[in-house]
């Protein structure tokens, strides 16, 4: 997304098995560019 | 959101130390809105590993609500799984990050009381948080939750 440096993913699943490892929370957007 | 809040240099540095942030556009995959059972955008969901939710939003944040938000959910999630030494240790940034947020402060400081109970076993602790909790912010949803305390 422009003008942000925030590294989206796309995949649920990955990103869970990311915040996993990583100990962290998954913050999920449902956006509507529209 | 994307264009003001995101960008935002402090929520970034948030969401870079605790979340992994997920996105999907709901114009091309509206079974997301069923998915996670929401009629409306944006919806910022936060849940662990495993699902778990622990906090929901709906409409647009601006970065210091934003944040206000995130911190919460940092603590709650704590909270949830009943790890009060890390509810704890979090609740310094939910107190910052809310300062100021007619809604979210009294929020935080209604948790943190409870935090700092649970992680000493004292309940003074508690009571004097929940007594600033109903000094400070007398009118509050938070405080109305603590009022008998006094009675």
């Amino acid at each position: 997304m422009a003008g942000t440096n925030i590294q989206w993913r796309h995949s649920l699943e990955e990103a869970r098995n990311e915040a996993r490892e990583q100990g962290k929370l998954l913050l999920i957007d449902l956006f509507n560019p529209g | 959101m994307g264009a003001v809040t995101y960008p935002d240099p402090a929520v970034e540095r948030l969401i870079q130390e605790h979340f992994i942030p997920v996105q999907f556009n709901v114009a091309e995959q509206p079974q997301a809105m069923e998915q996670f059972n929401t009629p409306w955008t944006p919806t910022l969901i936060v849940q662990d590993a495993d699902g778990r939710e622990h906090r929901r939003t709906q409409g647009y944040l601006d970065p210091q609500r934003f944040r206000a938000e995130m911190s919460l959910a940092w603590l709650q999630s704590a909270i949830n799984r009943q790890d009060f030494a890390a509810a704890q240790q979090r609740t310094g940034e939910a107190l910052e990050a809310t300062e100021g947020d007619p809604t979210r402060e009294p929020e935080a400081t209604y948790w943190a009381a409870v935090a700092s109970y649970k992680s000493s076993g004292d309940v003074q602790n508690l009571l004097q948080g929940w007594n600033r909790l109903l000094d400070t912010f007398p009118q509050s949803e938070w405080a109305k939750r603590v009022e008998f305390i006094r009675a």
